[in-house]
């Protein structure tokens, strides 16, 4: 969908940026001087409101660039976003030889690059690809019974398959059982809640988050834990959103719901095997870490193992996909070619306030040390910015209040930390929970909203979405959340 | 004296029925009939704030939605030129693209007359504005205005909301003036919140009404008019409602609370709007 004009002069710097970042990358790891073992000091970067910028700046330009009217084609370009994630990334490093001097560039590129980029986009990748090849159509009966049998599927599967791949997978059979119902807006809307958020907090593949978490020394079966939340908030949805649909459905005439009962389809599902591919991602995620023996064996994974297993998943599934399904899901490389261009330049920019974080985390958790203080920090920037980047300040800023219950987090660098379990399971929460208050908290609440409203659905403004249906339906659920799990 | 009539090809629901508003006022006047469509890509395309990984399916839905606006138009045409033809009415069609509100106001200029559907202003099913673009070029000066809703009306009465300020007794001599209707009973209706004394205000309505052959009937309401508006709109049994559209900013609008716009979204009988 690239349509604005391509510039050489964009091309050329990104060329040149990605190459330069890469062999400077590249020297570094062949060096002899990389061993980051031992005592890590934390130091507040010398001008650091100005170290902060490139971070800003990326995230005010995924924001603001699509608004203006400006902007807004010239942002339809993947490279023109992969120009702005490498203008961002340069400055981060420019500031950091000017201020920590060249040596620090090699650590900062291999935290951001290979040990959270790398495994971060080929995770998100590989379940892009294969549940994008899992195709179920059907039209069953519209009853508040079905939509809430749906919905609730949807909650259980989006940790195995990821919020993003359940979405897709449910929300078209769902509109077409739905087509002959006055009232549909609802059951989108919760829809959004539960599957497209809520629904992926119990494995790290089901919300991105979840997985930086992971990739940070969280044990991979730890956010199954949070089961009695994940249950909790998604009961009362259900519950809440039986008696609506209810309602609604009453409200309606009968004459379409015998219309509606004469226009059955069975559920059709066309990619099943792809849910064996999907296992797979999730045994390897789960059991192939190149910092641990395997479990059983003598044996140590050799680094990107995991990715490159991950990989040949993929390979199987596009092997054993009919091309007929991607078409019938409208796939394309788009959306994760996006994520990889943005988040190239993210993970870089963020590592100035990392360190801002790391050296300052005292003097904040003073003031902010509680869980709910966490979850709902956590949660009200997830609402409005990705919550990937969210997850991972607010996980930094919980390492600097070591009380309380510990959880051992061998970081990227193998230095010995922990965090606080209270902490993290605020943070995780409140980055997975908070992204349903916004069309914009996660990838597929957008995504489920641009088909609903192709289907035809007048589907709520952003503020009507907030103000008609998250904030008095999730705030409340939230709040019984905080009393019950966080104080 | 009309000679020339615009009329909004909306893709709404209401537009079949500006239609055949349209060609039975040019038939009756012997006037030429312009049919305008605008599509504004800026507007179709606004699909609001996108999250990361959103932009494929941003994309997807403002084709979409441009895909669908021109399935609308040409619908839309193609009910016009049905219309006039089968009507013999003289016509052309002016496409337009770009700012919907700039591109009417263009068109207006040279016609005595507009006419648009209630609940949406060149729409295409892909829009939702309520009443808000109708609202924004009225404010900028487009009049006099006929809004029609979708159930095709012929008009025999009218009832003309009046509380006294310039903008509502300009909407009333319009109504007179322009001889777009031959003189009907017409009930004149002073809500609360008049500029002035009610009794006066009805009489002084209703002598200038009757100047104008208008037989009038004096009516008022102890109720704020957009509360009573439309329920005494049906108690009158009028087919038209005569009113100004006051409060031109949006912000203005949002304060105060507006009573032509709460018509424009509500009411089921055409309404005759001028400042």
């Amino acid at each position: 969908m690239n349509h604005a004009k391509r510039s050489k002069p964009i091309s050329a710097i990104c060329i040149l940026s990605a190459f330069s970042i890469a062999i400077w990358l590249g020297i570094w790891i062949s060096g002899t001087h990389h061993d980051t073992h031992g005592v890590h000091e934390a130091h507040m970067p010398h001008f650091w409101y100005i170290g902060i910028l490139p971070f800003v700046g990326i995230l005010g330009a995924i924001a603001l660039l699509p608004l203006l009217k400006k902007t807004r084609h010239w942002w339809e370009s993947n490279l023109n976003r992969f120009f702005v994630a490498m203008l961002c990334s340069v400055g981060t490093i420019v500031y950091m030889i000017l201020t920590s001097g060249g040596d620090s560039i090699g650590p900062m590129l291999d935290h951001a690059i290979m040990k959270d980029f790398i495994p971060f986009i080929v995770l998100l990748f590989c379940l892009y690809v294969i549940s994008g090849g899992i195709y179920l159509s059907g039209d069953l009966a519209a009853s508040p019974k079905v939509n809430t049998t749906f919905l609730a599927i949807g909650a259980g599967i989006a940790s195995f398959i990821g919020t993003t791949g359940a979405s897709m997978l449910l929300i078209r059979p769902l509109l077409k059982t739905n087509s002959q119902r006055k009232h549909r807006v609802h059951t989108i809307v919760v829809f959004i809640f539960l599957v497209s958020n809520i629904g992926g907090t119990l494995l790290p593949i089901g919300d991105p988050p979840l997985f930086l978490g992971y990739l940070r020394g969280v044990p991979f079966m730890w956010t199954m834990g949070l089961w009695p939340m994940w249950a909790t908030a998604c009961g009362i949805l259900l519950v809440v959103y039986f008696v609506w649909d209810t309602f609604l459905y009453n409200k309606e005439a009968p004459k379409d719901h015998k219309r509606d009962e004469t226009q059955l389809q069975p559920l059709r599902l066309q990619g099943g095997i792809n849910f064996l591919w999907i296992a797979g991602i999730v045994a390897t995620a789960a059991l192939v870490d190149s910092e641990k023996t395997l479990i059983g064996t003598d044996w140590k994974p050799f680094p990107y193992c995991r990715e490159l297993i991950m990989l040949c998943f993929v390979a199987l599934s596009l092997n054993t996909t009919s091309k007929v399904i991607h078409k019938a899901n409208n796939f394309t490389y788009e959306a994760i070619l996006e994520v990889a261009a943005l988040f190239s330049g993210i993970f870089i920019a963020m590592q100035v306030p990392l360190a801002v974080l790391e050296a300052s985390g005292k003097a904040i958790t003073e003031t902010m040390n509680q869980p709910w203080h966490f979850f709902w920090s956590t949660g009200t920037l997830s609402s409005f910015l990705d919550n990937a980047p969210t997850y991972v300040v607010f996980f930094k800023l919980s390492q600097s209040l070591p009380e309380g219950e510990l959880l051992q987090v061998n970081d990227v660098n193998h230095i010995e930390q922990f965090v606080p379990i209270g902490l993290l399971i605020a943070v995780s929460l409140g980055s997975v929970f908070m992204g349903a208050m916004t069309y914009i908290g996660n990838g597929p609440n957008f995504m489920v909203k641009a088909i609903a409203e192709q289907e035809g659905i007048e589907m709520p403004s952003f503020f009507g979405y907030m103000f008609k249906y998250s904030i008095p339906v999730l705030i409340p659920i939230f709040i019984l959340i905080t009393v019950l799990f966080l104080l | 004296m009309i000679k020339r009539i615009l009329v909004a090809l909306s893709g709404t629901p209401c537009t079949q029925s500006a239609i055949a508003h349209g060609v039975e006022l040019a038939k009756q006047h012997n006037a030429e009939l312009s049919g305008v469509t605008v599509i504004d890509p800026d507007r179709m395309q606004d699909v609001g704030p996108i999250p990361i990984g959103g932009a494929a399916a941003a994309h997807e839905l403002a084709e979409h939605r441009m895909q669908l606006a021109k399935e609308h138009i040409e619908e839309a045409i193609a009910q016009f030129e049905k219309a006039c033809g089968d009507a013999s009415v003289t016509n052309r069609v002016l496409r337009e693209s770009g700012d919907s509100a700039k591109r009417l106001l263009d068109d207006w200029r040279y016609h005595d007359l507009t006419i648009i559907g209630l609940r949406g202003l060149f729409e295409y099913g892909v829009l939702h504005d309520h009443g808000h673009l109708a609202l924004d070029v009225i404010g900028a000066g487009l009049r006099p205005l006929l809004a029609v809703s979708e159930e095709h009306r012929t008009i025999k009465s009218a009832m003309v909301a009046y509380e006294g300020s310039p903008l509502s007794a300009r909407a009333m001599q319009a109504f007179c003036m322009l001889d777009i209707w031959k003189p009907m009973p017409t009930t004149v209706t002073c809500f609360k919140g008049q500029v002035g004394d009610p009794k006066d205000l009805l009489s002084d309505a209703a002598a200038y009404l009757e100047s104008h052959t208008f037989p009038t009937t004096k009516k008022r309401v102890e109720e704020k008019p957009r509360n009573a508006i439309l329920e005494t709109m049906e108690s009158c049994n009028a087919d038209l409602l005569v009113m100004g559209a006051a409060k031109r900013t949006r912000l203005g609008r949002k304060l105060l609370g507006d009573t032509a716009r709460f018509a424009l979204e509500n009411c089921t009988r055409p309404i005759f709007l001028h400042h």
